[in-house]
């Protein structure tokens, strides 16, 4: 660890006392915004491509507790996988039954040191840097054009952030399943979980920036292509509760999934500006999670040679295609669905020159007026595949020479839909 | 406390007394004891209940190794603090095996959590006196005791923030009121004492916990 002296002892211990004694004093009072944080957030200039930066937080109610405008941040929050096997009822009744009693009010430890909120300890760290990023996230969306509810601030479609959440079997045994090194949003309590990390180095995934921004690009993806579209929730019920699924519909869903995992990697990559914005989660996160960052790298070995044809019929190198799990064409099978979402991912990115302004100001904002495509074709009962996406994003990307270049690389990386027609707006 | 243990190990095989401990010797052998005839149970000499006398007064000296929890932003979580120190102090007995006294300890904490490239330690320095009352029986060597005790520090110390890096060092204050109780066990002069409670540590609920070992003299 390297101090830096500038920084270290311009803190008088009078300032600590005072925030001390005031603490109990005005503990009480809500803390709104603005409100300046010390928060991890981007920094192109630094290492891991983070750093400890004061941050303004613009859509806070209280800081003391978590409330926000667009999204609450909870503590002891506790998802049961076993409320998801009943999805009934419309979204709003589903989403209030399983978030149960919604967790408890955050408790940040923090001082105030005459200019901003400084982190106490590490999951106050945590905390405001999943504040910070999320904020950001959901600033950017607005700015691309989502007028759906992932981005609403409608008190009554509030998103939570479960901090360090648990995902538990049952509340009779609340063991934890799925307990750290990760993020999920989960549609069920249309909230995200916000893990602990445990094994893995590097910037802990839930308060990475770009793992923020991917993790809303889920809610993102849900609101537009399913609870925007008349039907459409009820179809995702459908889909989630189903138990026996024909080979067809496996087959939809995982592409379905590959899709809404690659369109979320666009967003982390269009919110943030920054190629890199999900590979750095994982390439400093230490050996066992170098895979995943290779498979995500939009420029690497993988995202340059894949393609939705060597994937589905099985030609791409063998080592690739381990990585993917995949061992029997027409993706007949559960395989690693990323795969999937990184050669769309890569045609994009290749689509719009490599260029993050041009994925922030054309790619992202015609992803989102195009996602509702998806749900519209879905509830007429035409099973998925990855033209439902292709068609519409074609249609929505401006005309020209940036439509030409998306239609010259899904040509190469969707070779057989373009050939069969199936993206009529590049014929 | 390894001199102190080996001390009492070497007692322990070779059955040794130090001529100097008051619960061996009797009050005709200490002439400077204020012992009268009429008073054959004056404080100096108060009996146990084992009927062994206790020391008037008696001073230790310990290294406590504790931990104190307290609560997280998250109301999931646990931080715990290790605290590493010295504390000395002073114990006045009455009749009854009963005593009162105070001590004070010096006490180094550190907590951290995070990842390699991305953690905060935070590590505090205390000072803590504490009021303490209790009781104690001894037959021979043997010491048993029980005491509850109250507490107040005050201390300082430094918060490091680190990501990759960039980092950043910041001073705090810190105060705590603790109260608890705890048990002793000695054997000649060393003794072992562990302790528990809850309290209050800027302005949070704590819990908290220590063994001790040490020396009586």
């Amino acid at each position: 660890m390297v101090l830096s002296p500038s920084r270290t002892g311009t803190w008088p211990l009078a300032w600590s006392l005072a925030a001390l004694l005031l603490a109990g004093a005005s503990a009480c009072d809500p803390l709104g915004s603005p409100v300046v944080v010390e928060a991890l957030v981007p920094d192109s200039s630094a290492r891991g491509g983070v750093a400890l930066n004061d941050v303004t937080l613009e859509r806070m109610l209280d800081l003391r507790t978590g409330r926000g405008q667009d999204f609450d941040v909870r503590g002891d929050f506790k998802v049961n996988v076993g409320d998801f096997s009943d999805l009934s009822g419309d979204f709003d009744v589903m989403v209030e039954r399983i978030r149960g009693n919604g967790g408890a009010d955050v408790d940040p430890h923090m001082s105030f040191d005459g200019t901003r909120y400084v982190a106490d300890d590490y999951e106050t760290l945590f905390y405001f840097s999943v504040t910070a990023n999320f904020e950001s996230a959901f600033a950017y969306a607005r700015a691309a054009g989502d007028t759906s509810r992932a981005s609403s601030s409608a008190e009554n479609e509030r998103a939570v952030v479960g901090l360090f959440a648990s995902v538990v079997l049952s509340p009779l045994l609340p063991l934890p399943i799925l307990s750290s090194d990760n993020a999920a949003y989960a549609a069920p309590v249309d909230g995200w979980l916000a893990l602990r990390s445990a094994f893995q180095d590097g910037v802990p995934f839930a308060m990475h920036r770009g793992v923020i921004a991917h993790e809303f690009g889920h809610r993102l993806f849900f609101h537009n292509v399913f609870s925007s579209v008349d039907g459409g929730f009820e179809l995702w019920q459908q889909d989630n509760t189903e138990t026996e699924l024909s080979p067809e519909q496996l087959r939809g869903q995982m592409l379905l999934k590959g899709i809404d995992e690659g369109l979320a990697d666009v967003f982390a990559m269009a919110a943030l500006a920054d190629k890199d914005a999900i590979n750095d989660a994982f390439s400093f996160a230490g050996d066992a999670f170098e895979p995943e960052a290779a498979r995500r790298d939009v420029e690497g070995a993988f995202g340059t040679a894949a393609t939705y044809d060597n994937l589905r019929d099985l030609s791409l190198d063998a080592s690739h295609l381990q990585s993917c799990a995949l061992t029997r064409p027409d993706f007949d099978q559960q395989f690693n669905f990323y795969c999937v979402g990184t050669v769309l991912a890569a045609a994009i990115w290749e689509a719009a020159d490599r260029d993050p302004v041009v994925m922030a100001t054309e790619m992202e904002p015609a992803v989102i007026t195009a996602l509702p495509g998806i749900g519209e074709v879905l509830v007429t009962g035409v099973p998925f595949d990855v033209d439902l996406f292709l068609e519409p994003f074609v249609q929505a990307a401006a005309p020209g020479v940036r439509r030409d270049k998306l239609c010259a690389q899904f040509a190469i990386r969707f070779e057989s839909l373009v050939a069969a027609g199936k993206v009529p707006s590049c014929q | 406390m390894p001199v102190a243990l080996a001390l009492s190990l070497v007692l322990a095989l070779t059955g040794e007394v130090p001529a100097d401990d008051p619960s061996t010797t009797s009050p005709e052998a200490t002439p400077s004891t204020p012992s009268t005839p009429s008073t054959p149970s004056t404080p100096s000499t108060a009996s146990t209940p084992s009927g062994a006398p206790a020391d008037p007064v008696a001073f230790f000296v310990e290294l406590p190794l504790a931990l104190s929890a307290h609560g997280t932003t998250s109301r999931v979580e646990t931080v715990l603090t290790t605290w590493l120190g010295v504390r000395g102090g002073m114990l006045s007995s009455s009749t009854g095996g009963l005593f009162t006294g105070f001590d004070v300890a010096l006490l180094l904490g550190g907590e951290s959590g995070g990842t390699g490239a991305v953690n905060v330690t935070r590590t505090p320095l205390l000072v803590e006196g504490r009021g303490l009352v209790g009781g104690r029986f001894r037959g021979g060597f043997v010491g048993l005791g029980g005491y509850g005790y109250g507490g107040l520090g005050l201390g300082g110390g430094v918060t490091s923030i680190a990501a990759f890096d960039d980092s950043r060092v910041r001073p705090f204050a810190t105060a705590a009121l603790r109260v608890g109780g705890g048990t002793e066990v000695s054997y000649g002069p060393a003794m072992l004492r562990i302790e528990m409670g809850t309290g209050l540590r800027d302005l949070r609920l704590e819990l908290h916990g220590a063994a001790s070992l040490g020396a009586r003299f």
